[in-house]
Protein backbone atom coordinates (compact mmCIF):
# COMPACT_ATOMS: atom_id res chain seq x y z
CA UNK A 1 0.00 0.00 0.00
CA UNK A 2 1.16 3.52 -0.71
CA UNK A 3 2.64 5.58 2.09
CA UNK A 4 1.02 8.67 0.62
CA UNK A 5 -1.65 9.11 3.29
CA UNK A 6 0.82 8.77 6.15
CA UNK A 7 3.23 11.25 4.64
CA UNK A 8 0.43 13.62 3.65
CA UNK A 9 -0.80 13.69 7.24
CA UNK A 10 2.65 14.83 8.39
CA UNK A 11 3.00 17.35 5.55
CA UNK A 12 -0.39 18.89 6.37
CA UNK A 13 0.47 18.91 10.08
CA UNK A 14 3.65 20.87 9.34
CA UNK A 15 1.65 23.42 7.33
CA UNK A 16 -0.76 23.89 10.25
CA UNK A 17 2.17 24.53 12.58
CA UNK A 18 3.31 27.37 10.33
CA UNK A 19 0.10 29.36 10.71
CA UNK A 20 0.94 32.48 12.71
CA UNK A 21 -2.42 32.74 14.45
CA UNK A 22 -2.74 29.12 15.57
CA UNK A 23 -1.20 27.29 18.48
CA UNK A 24 -1.34 23.70 17.29
CA UNK A 25 0.23 21.06 19.55
CA UNK A 26 3.37 20.10 17.64
CA UNK A 27 3.19 16.44 18.62
CA UNK A 28 -0.47 15.84 17.75
CA UNK A 29 -0.86 14.84 14.12
CA UNK A 30 -4.41 14.76 12.77
CA UNK A 31 -5.23 11.40 11.22
CA UNK A 32 -8.89 11.84 10.27
CA UNK A 33 -9.53 11.80 6.55
CA UNK A 34 -6.33 10.06 5.50
CA UNK A 35 -6.14 6.58 4.04
CA UNK A 36 -3.93 4.79 6.54
CA UNK A 37 -3.04 1.25 7.53
CA UNK A 38 -3.42 0.28 11.17
CA UNK A 39 0.35 0.47 11.62
CA UNK A 40 0.50 3.93 10.06
CA UNK A 41 -2.38 5.15 12.20
CA UNK A 42 -0.69 3.85 15.34
CA UNK A 43 2.65 5.43 14.44
CA UNK A 44 1.08 8.80 13.68
CA UNK A 45 -1.13 8.78 16.74
CA UNK A 46 1.64 8.08 19.21
CA UNK A 47 3.68 9.61 17.38
CA UNK A 48 6.41 6.98 16.96
CA UNK A 49 9.29 8.40 14.94
CA UNK A 50 11.10 5.08 14.64
CA UNK A 51 8.01 3.37 13.26
CA UNK A 52 7.26 6.25 10.90
CA UNK A 53 10.75 5.80 9.51
CA UNK A 54 10.43 2.03 9.18
CA UNK A 55 7.04 2.43 7.49
CA UNK A 56 8.59 4.58 4.80
CA UNK A 57 8.17 8.20 5.80
CA UNK A 58 10.68 10.39 4.00
CA UNK A 59 13.48 11.44 6.39
CA UNK A 60 13.09 15.12 5.49
CA UNK A 61 9.50 14.99 6.75
CA UNK A 62 10.64 13.23 9.92
CA UNK A 63 13.34 15.83 10.42
CA UNK A 64 10.88 18.69 9.99
CA UNK A 65 8.48 17.10 12.45
CA UNK A 66 11.22 16.60 15.04
CA UNK A 67 12.46 20.17 14.57
CA UNK A 68 8.95 21.52 15.00
CA UNK A 69 8.77 19.67 18.29
CA UNK A 70 12.02 21.19 19.44
CA UNK A 71 13.75 17.83 19.59
CA UNK A 72 17.50 17.95 19.26
CA UNK A 73 19.62 15.24 17.70
CA UNK A 74 20.11 13.45 21.00
CA UNK A 75 16.38 13.57 21.67
CA UNK A 76 15.34 11.83 18.50
CA UNK A 77 18.32 9.69 17.54
CA UNK A 78 17.23 7.32 20.31
CA UNK A 79 13.77 6.99 18.79
CA UNK A 80 15.06 4.84 15.93
CA UNK A 81 15.49 1.08 16.41
CA UNK A 82 18.65 0.24 18.29
CA UNK A 83 21.57 -0.88 16.16
CA UNK A 84 20.16 0.43 12.90
CA UNK A 85 22.55 3.35 12.69
CA UNK A 86 25.59 1.12 13.05
CA UNK A 87 24.34 -1.24 10.39
CA UNK A 88 23.86 1.71 8.04
CA UNK A 89 27.44 2.91 8.48
CA UNK A 90 28.46 0.72 5.62
CA UNK A 91 31.85 -0.49 4.63
CA UNK A 92 31.17 0.36 1.01
CA UNK A 93 33.99 2.18 -0.70
CA UNK A 94 33.47 5.76 -1.74
CA UNK A 95 35.83 7.69 -3.97
CA UNK A 96 36.56 10.34 -1.38
CA UNK A 97 38.02 7.84 1.07
CA UNK A 98 41.76 7.56 0.77
CA UNK A 99 42.28 4.69 3.19
CA UNK B 1 23.22 42.32 -20.25
CA UNK B 2 23.51 41.27 -16.61
CA UNK B 3 26.82 40.32 -15.04
CA UNK B 4 26.96 37.68 -12.35
CA UNK B 5 29.26 39.76 -10.21
CA UNK B 6 30.05 37.03 -7.71
CA UNK B 7 28.76 33.74 -6.36
CA UNK B 8 29.13 31.69 -3.25
CA UNK B 9 27.76 28.51 -1.76
CA UNK B 10 27.26 27.72 1.88
CA UNK B 11 25.62 25.34 4.30
CA UNK B 12 22.18 26.39 5.56
CA UNK B 13 21.80 24.41 8.79
CA UNK B 14 18.75 25.67 10.73
CA UNK B 15 20.70 25.67 13.98
CA UNK B 16 22.98 28.43 12.67
CA UNK B 17 20.00 30.72 13.27
CA UNK B 18 17.88 28.81 15.77
CA UNK B 19 20.67 28.19 18.25
CA UNK B 20 24.02 29.48 17.01
CA UNK B 21 25.48 29.53 20.51
CA UNK B 22 25.26 25.75 20.70
CA UNK B 23 28.36 25.43 18.51
CA UNK B 24 31.88 25.73 19.85
CA UNK B 25 32.74 29.43 19.75
CA UNK B 26 35.82 29.10 17.57
CA UNK B 27 34.08 26.93 14.98
CA UNK B 28 31.06 29.20 14.77
CA UNK B 29 33.32 32.24 14.49
CA UNK B 30 35.26 30.76 11.57
CA UNK B 31 32.10 29.72 9.74
CA UNK B 32 30.24 32.99 10.27
CA UNK B 33 33.47 34.88 9.53
CA UNK B 34 33.64 33.26 6.11
CA UNK B 35 29.98 33.93 5.46
CA UNK B 36 30.49 37.56 6.43
CA UNK B 37 33.47 37.81 4.05
CA UNK B 38 31.23 36.58 1.25
CA UNK B 39 28.48 39.03 2.23
CA UNK B 40 30.92 41.95 2.44
CA UNK B 41 32.45 41.14 -0.91
CA UNK B 42 28.99 40.90 -2.41
CA UNK B 43 27.95 44.23 -0.89
CA UNK B 44 31.01 45.91 -2.41
CA UNK B 45 29.80 44.81 -5.83
CA UNK B 46 26.35 46.35 -5.22
CA UNK B 47 24.17 43.56 -6.64
CA UNK B 48 20.66 44.52 -7.71
CA UNK B 49 19.25 41.05 -7.07
CA UNK B 50 20.30 37.66 -5.75
CA UNK B 51 19.43 34.34 -7.36
CA UNK B 52 19.55 31.65 -4.68
CA UNK B 53 19.38 27.90 -5.27
CA UNK B 54 18.35 25.73 -2.33
CA UNK B 55 16.95 22.27 -1.68
CA UNK B 56 13.28 21.48 -1.20
CA UNK B 57 12.34 20.45 2.36
CA UNK B 58 8.66 19.73 1.73
CA UNK B 59 8.01 23.35 2.63
CA UNK B 60 6.48 24.17 -0.74
CA UNK B 61 6.01 20.97 -2.67
CA UNK B 62 4.86 17.46 -1.83
CA UNK B 63 4.81 14.14 -3.62
CA UNK B 64 1.53 14.98 -5.33
CA UNK B 65 3.45 17.43 -7.50
CA UNK B 66 7.20 17.63 -6.95
CA UNK B 67 9.27 19.50 -9.54
CA UNK B 68 12.99 18.89 -9.91
CA UNK B 69 13.44 22.67 -9.99
CA UNK B 70 11.02 25.53 -9.45
CA UNK B 71 11.78 29.20 -10.12
CA UNK B 72 10.14 31.78 -7.86
CA UNK B 73 8.77 34.46 -10.17
CA UNK B 74 6.55 36.24 -7.65
CA UNK B 75 6.62 39.91 -6.69
CA UNK B 76 7.38 38.85 -3.11
CA UNK B 77 8.21 35.74 -1.09
CA UNK B 78 7.13 35.01 2.47
CA UNK B 79 9.52 33.45 4.95
CA UNK B 80 10.78 31.84 6.96
CA UNK B 81 7.91 29.44 7.52
CA UNK B 82 9.54 27.86 10.56
CA UNK B 83 8.47 29.70 13.73
CA UNK B 84 11.39 28.25 15.64
CA UNK B 85 14.14 29.44 13.29
CA UNK B 86 15.08 32.59 15.17
CA UNK B 87 14.45 34.81 12.16
CA UNK B 88 11.36 37.02 11.99
CA UNK B 89 8.89 36.16 9.24
CA UNK B 90 9.12 38.85 6.60
CA UNK B 91 8.06 39.63 3.06
CA UNK B 92 11.12 39.44 0.85
CA UNK B 93 11.02 41.39 -2.41
CA UNK B 94 11.22 39.37 -5.60
CA UNK B 95 12.48 40.24 -9.04
CA UNK B 96 9.77 38.91 -11.36
CA UNK B 97 11.37 40.09 -14.60
CA UNK B 98 14.64 38.34 -13.84
CA UNK B 99 12.75 35.28 -12.60
CA UNK B 100 10.81 35.09 -15.86
CA UNK B 101 14.00 35.57 -17.86
CA UNK B 102 15.63 32.70 -15.99
CA UNK B 103 12.59 30.52 -16.49
CA UNK B 104 12.35 31.30 -20.20
CA UNK B 105 16.10 31.09 -20.72
CA UNK B 106 16.28 27.67 -19.11
CA UNK B 107 13.44 26.35 -21.24
CA UNK B 108 15.08 27.77 -24.38
CA UNK B 109 18.15 25.77 -23.36
CA UNK B 110 16.13 22.56 -23.13
CA UNK B 111 15.63 22.39 -19.35
CA UNK B 112 12.16 22.08 -17.84
CA UNK B 113 11.89 23.97 -14.57
CA UNK B 114 8.58 24.57 -12.87
CA UNK B 115 7.44 27.96 -11.74
CA UNK B 116 5.72 29.46 -8.75
CA UNK B 117 4.24 32.89 -8.18
CA UNK B 118 3.83 32.05 -4.50
CA UNK B 119 6.91 30.39 -3.06
CA UNK B 120 7.55 30.45 0.64
CA UNK B 121 11.19 30.65 1.58
CA UNK B 122 12.17 28.34 4.42
CA UNK B 123 15.40 27.97 6.40
CA UNK B 124 17.14 26.81 3.24
CA UNK B 125 17.00 30.36 1.94
CA UNK B 126 16.48 32.52 4.99
CA UNK B 127 19.46 31.42 7.08
CA UNK B 128 21.67 32.64 4.24
CA UNK B 129 19.57 35.51 2.90
CA UNK B 130 19.15 37.06 6.35
CA UNK B 131 22.91 37.18 6.76
CA UNK B 132 23.28 38.76 3.33
CA UNK B 133 20.43 41.25 3.57
CA UNK B 134 19.36 41.64 7.23
CA UNK B 135 16.78 44.29 6.35
CA UNK B 136 15.35 42.09 3.57
CA UNK B 137 15.86 44.74 0.93
CA UNK B 138 17.80 42.81 -1.73
CA UNK B 139 15.41 41.33 -4.33
CA UNK B 140 15.50 37.54 -4.25
CA UNK B 141 14.80 35.00 -6.96
CA UNK B 142 14.48 31.67 -5.11
CA UNK B 143 15.10 28.49 -7.05
CA UNK B 144 14.06 25.32 -5.30
CA UNK B 145 15.75 22.09 -6.30
CA UNK B 146 14.72 18.55 -5.41
CA UNK B 147 17.77 17.14 -3.65
CA UNK B 148 16.34 14.26 -1.61
CA UNK B 149 13.43 12.50 -3.32
CA UNK B 150 14.53 10.08 -6.08
CA UNK B 151 14.83 10.09 -8.97
CA UNK B 152 17.32 12.92 -8.62
CA UNK B 153 19.42 14.97 -10.99
CA UNK B 154 23.01 13.77 -11.18
CA UNK B 155 25.79 16.21 -10.42
CA UNK B 156 26.61 16.25 -14.16
CA UNK B 157 23.02 17.23 -14.84
CA UNK B 158 23.25 19.97 -12.21
CA UNK B 159 26.47 21.29 -13.75
CA UNK B 160 24.87 21.48 -17.19
CA UNK B 161 21.79 23.07 -15.68
CA UNK B 162 24.04 25.62 -13.97
CA UNK B 163 25.77 26.46 -17.24
CA UNK B 164 22.37 27.21 -18.74
CA UNK B 165 21.35 29.18 -15.66
CA UNK B 166 24.46 31.34 -15.98
CA UNK B 167 23.76 31.92 -19.63
CA UNK B 168 20.14 32.81 -18.94
CA UNK B 169 21.05 35.33 -16.24
CA UNK B 170 23.73 36.94 -18.40
CA UNK B 171 21.28 37.27 -21.30
CA UNK B 172 18.90 39.33 -19.15
CA UNK B 173 18.94 43.02 -20.04
CA UNK B 174 16.83 44.37 -17.20
CA UNK B 175 19.59 44.46 -14.57
CA UNK B 176 23.35 44.93 -14.62
CA UNK B 177 24.58 43.20 -11.47
CA UNK B 178 23.31 39.87 -10.14
CA UNK B 179 24.60 37.80 -7.24
CA UNK B 180 24.28 34.00 -7.30
CA UNK B 181 24.17 31.85 -4.17
CA UNK B 182 23.94 28.12 -3.54
CA UNK B 183 22.56 27.03 -0.16
CA UNK B 184 22.59 23.59 1.45
CA UNK B 185 24.91 20.69 2.11
CA UNK B 186 27.62 19.66 2.49
CA UNK B 187 27.38 16.47 4.51
CA UNK B 188 24.56 15.83 6.94
CA UNK B 189 22.20 13.04 7.90
CA UNK B 190 18.65 13.97 8.95
CA UNK B 191 15.45 12.20 9.96
CA UNK B 192 17.04 8.76 10.01
CA UNK B 193 19.03 6.57 12.41
CA UNK B 194 22.35 8.20 11.50
CA UNK B 195 21.06 11.68 12.36
CA UNK B 196 23.96 13.84 13.43
CA UNK B 197 26.69 12.03 11.53
CA UNK B 198 29.00 14.21 9.43
CA UNK B 199 31.29 12.87 6.69
CA UNK B 200 34.36 15.05 7.08
CA UNK B 201 36.32 13.11 4.46
CA UNK B 202 33.62 13.77 1.90
CA UNK B 203 33.27 17.43 2.78
CA UNK B 204 36.97 18.21 2.45
CA UNK B 205 37.20 16.20 -0.78
CA UNK B 206 34.18 18.04 -2.13
CA UNK B 207 35.58 21.47 -1.25
CA UNK B 208 38.81 20.54 -3.03
CA UNK B 209 36.74 19.48 -6.04
CA UNK B 210 35.03 22.87 -5.97
CA UNK B 211 38.38 24.64 -5.99
CA UNK B 212 39.40 22.43 -8.93
CA UNK B 213 36.32 23.64 -10.87
CA UNK B 214 34.31 20.44 -10.52
CA UNK B 215 36.33 17.87 -12.48
CA UNK B 216 34.83 14.68 -13.91
CA UNK B 217 35.77 12.83 -10.74
CA UNK B 218 33.06 14.83 -9.00
CA UNK B 219 30.52 15.22 -11.78
CA UNK B 220 30.52 11.52 -12.64
CA UNK B 221 29.68 10.38 -9.12
CA UNK B 222 26.57 8.16 -9.18
CA UNK B 223 23.68 9.29 -7.00
CA UNK B 224 23.82 6.15 -4.86
CA UNK B 225 27.49 6.75 -4.09
CA UNK B 226 26.76 10.36 -3.18
CA UNK B 227 24.15 9.11 -0.71
CA UNK B 228 26.91 7.38 1.26
CA UNK B 229 27.97 10.83 2.45
CA UNK B 230 24.55 11.51 3.94
CA UNK B 231 20.90 11.71 3.03
CA UNK B 232 21.01 15.51 3.17
CA UNK B 233 24.32 15.80 1.37
CA UNK B 234 22.59 15.82 -2.01
CA UNK B 235 21.99 19.51 -1.43
CA UNK B 236 25.44 20.02 -2.91
CA UNK B 237 23.49 19.94 -6.16
CA UNK B 238 22.94 23.65 -5.47
CA UNK B 239 26.70 24.20 -5.15
CA UNK B 240 27.45 22.36 -8.38
CA UNK B 241 24.71 24.31 -10.17
CA UNK B 242 26.28 27.58 -9.02
CA UNK B 243 29.75 26.40 -10.02
CA UNK B 244 28.45 25.54 -13.48
CA UNK B 245 26.95 29.01 -13.81
CA UNK B 246 30.33 30.55 -12.98
CA UNK B 247 32.28 28.31 -15.34
CA UNK B 248 33.71 29.54 -18.67
CA UNK B 249 31.11 27.44 -20.48
CA UNK B 250 28.41 29.74 -19.11
CA UNK B 251 29.90 32.72 -20.87
CA UNK B 252 31.22 34.65 -17.91
CA UNK B 253 34.63 36.16 -17.21
CA UNK B 254 37.44 34.12 -15.62
CA UNK B 255 36.73 33.28 -11.99
CA UNK B 256 38.56 31.82 -9.04
CA UNK B 257 37.03 29.50 -6.46
CA UNK B 258 38.19 29.56 -2.85
CA UNK B 259 37.13 27.31 0.02
CA UNK B 260 36.78 29.89 2.77
CA UNK B 261 35.72 27.68 5.68
CA UNK B 262 34.92 24.18 6.77
CA UNK B 263 33.73 23.32 10.26
CA UNK B 264 32.14 19.97 11.18
CA UNK B 265 29.71 21.34 13.76
CA UNK B 266 28.03 18.34 15.37
CA UNK B 267 25.80 20.55 17.49
CA UNK B 268 24.28 21.83 14.25
CA UNK B 269 24.31 18.30 12.74
CA UNK B 270 26.01 19.62 9.64
CA UNK B 271 29.37 19.99 7.96
CA UNK B 272 29.51 23.76 7.58
CA UNK B 273 31.36 24.92 4.49
CA UNK B 274 31.63 28.10 2.45
CA UNK B 275 33.06 28.37 -1.08
CA UNK B 276 33.47 31.65 -2.96
CA UNK B 277 33.48 32.15 -6.74
CA UNK B 278 34.86 35.58 -7.57
CA UNK B 279 35.57 37.23 -10.87
CA UNK B 280 39.31 37.60 -11.26
CA UNK B 281 40.30 41.19 -10.58
CA UNK B 282 36.93 42.24 -9.13
CA UNK B 283 36.67 45.05 -6.58
CA UNK B 284 36.01 44.66 -2.89
CA UNK B 285 37.71 43.41 0.25
CA UNK B 286 40.63 41.03 -0.13
CA UNK B 287 39.78 37.34 -0.12
CA UNK B 288 41.27 35.27 2.70
CA UNK B 289 43.47 32.35 1.70
CA UNK B 290 41.91 28.97 1.06
CA UNK B 291 41.61 26.59 3.99
CA UNK B 292 43.81 24.25 1.88
CA UNK B 293 46.55 26.82 1.19
CA UNK B 294 49.90 26.48 2.96
CA UNK B 295 49.33 27.56 6.52
CA UNK B 296 45.58 27.10 6.15
CA UNK B 297 43.40 25.10 8.52
CA UNK B 298 43.41 22.03 6.27
CA UNK B 299 46.71 22.45 4.48
CA UNK B 300 47.81 19.02 5.59
CA UNK B 301 44.47 17.22 5.47
CA UNK B 302 41.74 16.86 8.10
CA UNK B 303 42.47 18.62 11.38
Amino acid sequence: MSTYGMQRAIFDHLRRLEAPDQEVPADQIRTEGYELTEAELAALSKPDVGQLYLLGTHPVLINAFCRANGWKKADYAVLFPEGLADSMRSERKARWLTS
Amino acid sequence: MADIVMAYSTAHAPMMSANPASAPDDMAARFFGALDVASAKAAALDPQAVVMVSGEHFSNFFIDNLPQVSVGVGETHLGPVEKWLGIDRVIVPGSPDLGQAILGGLIERQHMPGLSFKLTVDHGFMTVYNRLSPQSTLPLIPMIMNCTFPPLMTLRHCWNFGVSLGQAIRAFTGLERVLLVGAGGPSHFVGEPRVGDIDIDFDLWFLRMMEADCPDELLDIPNDELMLAGNGTGEIRAWVTVAGAMSPAAGGPPTKTTALAYEPIYEWINGMGVALHEVVGSAGPATPASIFAPGGQYAAGPA
